[in-house]
């Protein structure tokens, strides 16, 4: 059979938007070797945003599972890493296993929070985050509220340190960024958007949706642990209540909200906002973070595609859009 | 009307066994594509099926007809899976699925269309269809496009491929529901009133459409209130009426029993 159709390919924009993020994430790459050592911290954080971002994007946006537990692996990714570090592994082999350990939570967790339907799979993952954060310090290693500190990555020299930490936190962005895009344009995509549009047509059609659901859950909760272990090697000392605060949460609903959920590059724009708006107030401390609510209310009510929405209401098709189109044959 | 009844039904699926109409049982020469005997589904103290058989052979086009709250609609969600049975059995080939769920059903070749169209509304119609062709239909990825193509093509709906489904009109939902059910390429397809709202024109060219799915060899199960559509596709008739089977049949015969112009036209037909 001779291929008369074929799918849309990328447009000009979406290339050079392409290239241009490639560009910024080398360029980052070599800051380290002339940035201040508070530039290569805060660039760590703006990375560590954008994966966050990401990763409730796809949950959210592509699957239409709206958590607010993520920080459940943000929290679990440190505490594995602390444990693992205590057991004599190196810190930096630590912080990659740690990573990969929550997997082993997350696995069996999806089975139960996965059958549970909007509101109550939202609520159920919070009640989880709180449950495992209660746990997480009765470990007398911890110390309660108190936290623990990585002795010894503090002992490391603290430039090298940096460097690597923001080396690896462009090294996830990257591979974040090209596993959803593909993830997303391929198979996945098409049946994750179908699930969250309507879950029971979806599998009327033949759709696994629990597999698919399942899928998007795991990547979506290894990009945040990776992001929790980042962080742990950028801040040295856990506390369980920051490690699963609900801030995480919070940062992460506004990232996406506003950039524009379920669009690939508004949660880019969104941890581009948030990290800039951290900058420029957060010395006001809650009046800070209140301000992010009503922000992210607003854009809720107002602009619920978020700036992505704004610009492609303005007739521009959307960048980098996860959209198939249909191309009919030339002549 | 009511579904409640004041007898309780029997309960057991050899109870309805016997109740089922024996003379319209499967020959052992033309094999059953899709055979259900004694369905029962109860929301709360509503009975919506009450102990229905029903069969399609290979190939056969079969209506479903009767009034409003018949149980019609309940009786495709039954068959495609989409919600389990209180009791009765459900056989598709010689395979009972019974206890499958929808998405088992569509992979081994049952879709259904909705009464109420449930598109993937931020999706477009092409991707709406594609989506089903890949999943349901096991399309591979290189012929899928094509495959998707041509259903809209099939259906009408080539130009409006990439409008999403959103920003569809009601008629045009009505056929992607046709459409998404095709590209899953099924053995047995169930339509449930995809003919209302759509002039004379429009009628003529969805007869055409079914037509030419039945020659390719589908089995075609329709629920239809507008009669003459139907009647010019379907070679048999089952008439439901408050949860159960009527009369079934020869379409001319179903349609002038008694019993069914009772229960559309009231207890006096004069």
């Amino acid at each position: 059979m001779t291929t008369r159709y074929r799918l849309g390919g990328l447009s000009r924009l979406d290339t050079t938007l392409m290239a241009a993020g490639a560009v910024l994430l080398a360029l980052l790459l070599v800051l380290p070797l002339v940035a201040s050592p508070l530039v290569v911290d805060k660039l760590t954080l703006l990375m560590i945003y954008v994966l966050l971002a990401v990763s409730w994007n796809l949950l959210a946006g592509f699957a239409g599972l709206v958590s607010v537990g993520q920080q459940t692996f943000v929290g679990l990714s440190g505490y594995f890493v602390l444990r693992l570090v205590e057991a004599g592994i190196a810190p930096l082999p630590a912080l990659a296993a740690g990573s990969a350990a929550v997997l082993v939570v997350a696995w069996p967790l999806s089975w139960i929070v996965l059958r549970l339907r909007a509101a109550e799979f939202a609520v159920a993952m919070w009640v989880i985050a709180e449950t495992i954060r209660s746990l997480v310090m009765f470990d007398p290693l911890v110390q309660g509220e108190t936290g623990r500190s990585l002795m010894t990555l503090n002992a490391m020299d603290a430039d090298l340190r940096r460097t690597i930490v923001l080396l690896a936190a462009v090294l996830a962005v990257s591979v974040a960024l090209v596993t959803s895009y593909r993830l997303l344009r391929g198979r996945l995509g098409g049946e994750s958007q179908a699930i969250r549009d309507d879950e029971e047509a979806a599998g009327s059609i033949g759709i696994d949706t629990l597999r698919v659901k399942r899928t998007i859950f795991l990547v979506s909760a290894l990009g945040c642990t990776v992001a929790g272990s980042l962080w742990l090697a950028s801040a040295i000392t856990y506390q369980p209540r920051t490690a699963f605060g609900i801030n995480w949460s919070v940062f992460m609903l506004f990232m996406v909200l506003v950039g524009g959920l379920g669009s690939f590059t508004g949660p880019v724009i969104g941890a581009l906002l948030l990290f800039a708006i951290q900058e420029v107030f957060g010395d006001y401390g809650s009046w800070y973070l209140a301000g992010l609510g009503v922000v992210a209310i607003l854009f809720a009510l107002y602009a619920p595609g978020g700036v992505v929405g704004l610009i492609t209401g303005r007739s521009l098709r959307e960048p980098l859009s996860m959209r198939k189109t249909l191309v009919a044959p030339r002549g | 009307m009511s579904y409640t009844r004041t007898q309780p039904a029997a309960a057991t699926a050899d109870a309805a066994l016997a109740q089922a109409p024996a003379g319209r049982a499967a020959t052992p020469d033309q094999p059953t594509a899709l055979a259900a005997r004694g369905l029962v589904k109860r929301y709360g103290s509503l009975l919506a099926l009450d102990h229905v058989s029903f069969h399609a052979f290979e190939g056969e086009a079969v209506g479903v007809v009767g009034p409003n709250g018949a149980g019609k609609t309940t009786l495709f969600g039954a068959l495609a899976g989409t919600f389990p049975v209180n009791a009765g059995t459900i056989r598709f080939g010689g395979t009972p699925i019974t206890t499958l769920g929808a998405r088992d059903r569509n992979l081994m070749g049952i879709a259904r269309t909705y009464q109420v169209p449930r598109p993937f509304r931020d999706m477009t119609l092409f991707e709406n269809v594609l989506v089903a062709a890949r999943a349901g239909g096991g399309v591979p990825a290189c012929e899928s496009v094509d495959h998707a193509a041509e259903i809209l093509e099939r259906t009408g709906l080539l130009p409006l491929a990439n409008t999403p489904a959103a920003a569809a009109g009601l008629l045009d939902l009505k056929r992607l529901e046709v459409a998404r059910a095709m590209a899953t390429r099924p053995s047995v397809i169930l339509l449930d009133e995809i003919g209302g709202g759509l002039t004379e024109a429009e009628l003529v060219t969805l007869i055409e459409l079914i037509r030419g799915m039945r020659a390719s060899g589908l089995t075609i199960v329709w629920i239809e209130h507008i009669l003459h559509a139907l009647l010019k596709v379907v070679t048999r008739l089952v008439c439901m009426a408050e949860g159960r089977v009527l009369a079934e049949g020869d379409p001319q015969e179903v349609m002038s029993d008694p019993a069914v112009r009772s229960a559309y036209f009231g207890s006096d037909p004069s």
